[in-house]
């Protein structure tokens, strides 16, 4: 979390003080209690620690400025703490073990305050033996899974309960494929269980199931979710990209999607709207980035996960290509990192690989927008008064209007537009042309 | 079987009063102190018949001035003695506050000089005795570093602990509860016997929930234990017996046993010694839980007198029944 830094109060009486100098600049790692300013003050020069180990992101005010005590001087994001919100994004996979922390494990309460609480013994137990908590039934109160419930699980597994290595098939790009079954080690189906009304059938949801549930709901209720649509001729795309499908496809393995090319086009219209690519820190703060961490949004058994691309304003086509590729394999074989699912700054969602022309899609907290790649179809458009036959594809933006206003989305729009219908990709494609 | 053949039982009083016949039988120095000890043979009897066979200056008769007779004994006790005091209530212990704590806890830090001391008194409620006839003052002193307290809930542990706390060269202070004083009952061996001050006693084996409790709570926590067994429930009683130094390892094991733990007092809740074995369990034990820690208590005001009251002040079975209910449930 971000933890900012005050002007002091170095003395009973004083209450203003200057910057001397910034012994560690925006970008910088501090430990705690190290120096990391030096001040003046009307009584004394001196030197200030910093509060907490971290990386400092922002400097807010500069040398050789005054202010008054208690104004906050730079902001240093906390090493090793936390996520701000509870769950930043949903990508949590079926396979990581239950670490993660609770929501509000409060020990006052009846019953365990967030589904997927998991009491130190629980936890202590599964770490021990390995166990995939989202296989276990829960019997305590609200489906709490108590110790009792890991001692019968850890009874009856079956003992070879390795983690995943089977090979996954080379899963194409998410837009080509349907979603492919996570191979979980003893992938239970969970029994249909008799319920109360006649022709119902009761399933018990998955962990992965509730935590998307809870993020979904928690996502509507802290952003004001608003969508904007703009229409894209892929037509430009389209041409490159069948000029160096099949080499591309023959000489790295796998595909190279529309995804790819979205992405790549994000990022530039990001740098250029950077508030379509931050963080809401509180009321009265939003932090932007220097860099785009882009999550891509990949279907998995029983739900989706937003596995990351870091710094992808870095990266070329090809690269993002591969990111995605990999990234969107890893998260189909259930073995994302949580590094490789934490930190997205933007996140792009693909349903149009399953069909769907226009959605509007709740943002990935905590980003502030999210754009969806919705499916490329042939339709009839009118060009210089005439019909034309083109590839298009809606694509819809739901932002956060807390902070992104309408002419912003729509601008950020239009320009992604731009880069996708004009762009010349021939320098990242041209080792594919022969 | 006759009654010749059965052995006979001795109650948690006459334990008491056996163990203090028998140490000042043993050993010369032990000598006792106290209001009405003497011709009345104490207000509960406990020494009845002793002044008789002791002798008056073995058995000391006081004034009401516990401040007095307490300093007084911390004297005998320097001069190599071993005097066990008599509070006639353990309320009234409050008026030798001073001395029992910065004198007798402190003395051997200070100077090195031992102060092998007892004072005993019956505490507890349930007789509708009023507010200051029926505390429960062990919280008070198991907070004072330099000085043991027990609080024994059966005749066997009430007649070893004593024992061990006469033996002690440590300043000892010994809460007997008076609810139990002829209530409860059992065979004692007829040896010679000490029980060991700080090891606590699992005096129900279990399997689902650990309720950890001293003094008269012990036959509440059986008694519920019983009824929760009807219910599926597996309960395992740990009785503390020495409430300082408490036995961490014994709880913690019964702990990590069941994972789910309730102290059961009849003290007042904030900063009783539940709410230390509380803080035990969630720090050391944490990693064995598998539920919230709940303790069972007397609410924070003075024992009341009216019956109703007090039976509501008292934690009861049923109070015990909802806590393990609660986490049967969680």
């Amino acid at each position: 979390m971000t933890v900012p830094l005050s002007m002091p109060r170095l003395g009973e009486t004083v209450t203003e003080g200057t910057i001397l100098k910034w012994l560690k600049r925006e970008g910088e790692t501090v430990e705690k209690d190290e120096n990391i300013v030096e001040i003046s003050t009307a009584k004394i020069e001196t030197e200030i620690p910093s509060p907490v180990s971290g990386t400092v992101t922002k400097i807010l005010v500069q040398e050789e400025e005054t202010v008054e005590v208690g104004v906050e001087l730079a902001l240093i994001d906390e090493a090793g703490a936390p996520p701000q919100e509870t769950p930043a994004d949903t990508g949590i996979t079926p396979e990581v073990p239950a670490e993660k922390a609770p929501a509000q494990p409060s020990a006052a309460k009846e019953v365990p305050a967030a589904a997927g609480f998991a009491s130190p013994v629980v936890r202590a137990l599964a770490a021990e033996h390995d166990i995939d908590l989202a296989q276990v039934q829960g019997t305590g109160a609200d489906d709490r899974i108590t110790r009792k419930d890991v001692e019968k699980h850890l009874a009856s597994r079956k003992p070879a309960a390795a983690p995943v290595t089977a090979p996954t098939e080379p899963a194409p790009a998410p837009e080509a494929a349907p979603a492919v079954k996570t191979p979980a080690p003893a992938a239970e189906v969970t029994p249909m269980e008799a319920a109360g009304l006649p022709g119902e059938r009761v399933v018990t949801m998955s962990r992965l199931r509730r935590e998307i549930a809870q993020h979904m709901v928690r996502s509507r209720k802290t952003a004001a979710h608003v969508t904007a649509i703009i229409e894209i001729d892929m037509g430009n795309v389209h041409t490159q990209r069948e000029r160096i499908k099949e080499t591309f496809k023959r000489r790295e393995g796998f595909p190279i999607t529309y995804l790819a090319f979205v992405a790549k086009a994000t990022v530039d219209a990001l740098s250029n709207f950077p508030t379509l690519n931050a963080r809401i820190i509180d009321e009265r703060r939003m932090a932007l980035h220097d860099y785009v961490n882009l999550g891509i949004a990949v279907a998995v058994k029983d739900g989706l996960i937003v596995p990351v691309i870091k710094g992808a304003e870095n990266m070329s086509l090809t690269g993002l290509a591969r990111e995605i590729y990999e990234l969107a394999d890893k998260a189909r074989a259930g073995k994302l990192s949580i590094d490789e699912v934490t930190g997205s700054t933007f996140t792009i969602t693909n349903p149009g690989s399953f069909g769907s022309i226009i959605q509007t899609p709740i943002i990935n907290q905590p980003n502030v927008a999210i754009l969806s790649l919705e499916a490329i179809e042939k339709r009839a458009i009118v060009i210089d008064d005439a019909i034309a036959i083109r590839h298009m594809v809606y694509m819809p933006l739901s932002y956060d209007h807390r902070i992104v206003d309408g002419a912003v989305a729509a601008q950020f729009l239009g320009r992604l537009k731009y880069n996708l219908e004009t762009w010349d990709f021939t320098p990242d494609l041209a080792s594919f042309l022969e | 079987m006759s009654t010749a053949n059965k052995p006979k039982e001795t109650s948690y009083i006459e334990a008491i009063s056996q163990a203090l016949w028998e140490e000042l039988e043993r050993d010369e120095n032990v000598f006792m102190l106290g209001e009405d000890i003497g011709d009345y043979g104490g207000a509960f009897k406990v020494t009845e018949g002793f002044l008789d066979k002791f002798g008056p200056e073995r058995i000391i008769e006081m004034p009401i001035a516990e401040q007095g007779f307490i300093g007084m004994a911390i004297g005998a006790a320097l001069m190599g003695m071993r005097p066990v005091v008599e509070v006639q209530y353990a309320d009234f212990i409050s008026c030798g506050w001073d001395q029992i704590v910065n004198v007798a806890a402190k003395m051997h830090y200070r100077t090195r000089d031992a102060v092998p001391m007892v004072i005993r008194g019956p505490s507890g409620g349930g007789l509708r005795a009023g507010p200051f006839h029926s505390q429960s003052p062990e919280g008070w002193f198991a907070h004072v570093p330099g000085l043991k307290v027990i609080v024994p809930g059966t005749a066997h542990d009430a007649k070893g602990l004593l024992k061990a706390a006469i033996r002690d060269d440590n300043p000892v202070l010994y809460f007997e509860h008076k609810y139990l004083y002829r209530r409860v009952k059992e065979v004692l061996p007829e040896e010679d016997y000490v029980c060991h001050i700080g090891a606590a006693k699992v005096q129900r084996e279990g399997s689902d929930l650990t309720i950890v409790t001293y003094g008269a709570m012990v036959h509440t926590a059986l008694q519920a234990a019983e009824k929760a067994r009807a219910g599926g429930v597996s309960v395992e009683v740990v009785d503390l017996r020495t409430v300082f130094p408490i036995d961490k390892a014994t709880i913690l094991n019964s702990v990590a046993k069941t994972s789910k733990a309730v102290m059961l007092y009849e003290d007042t809740r904030t900063l009783g010694i539940g709410a230390e074995v509380a803080a035990i369990i969630a720090e050391e034990g944490f990693e064995h839980l598998d539920g919230p820690i709940i303790r069972v208590s007397a609410p924070d005001a003075p024992v009341p007198f009216s019956p109703p009251l007090e039976d509501y002040f008292i934690p009861q079975v049923d109070d015990v029944l909802a806590a393990i209910d609660r986490l049967s449930a969680y």
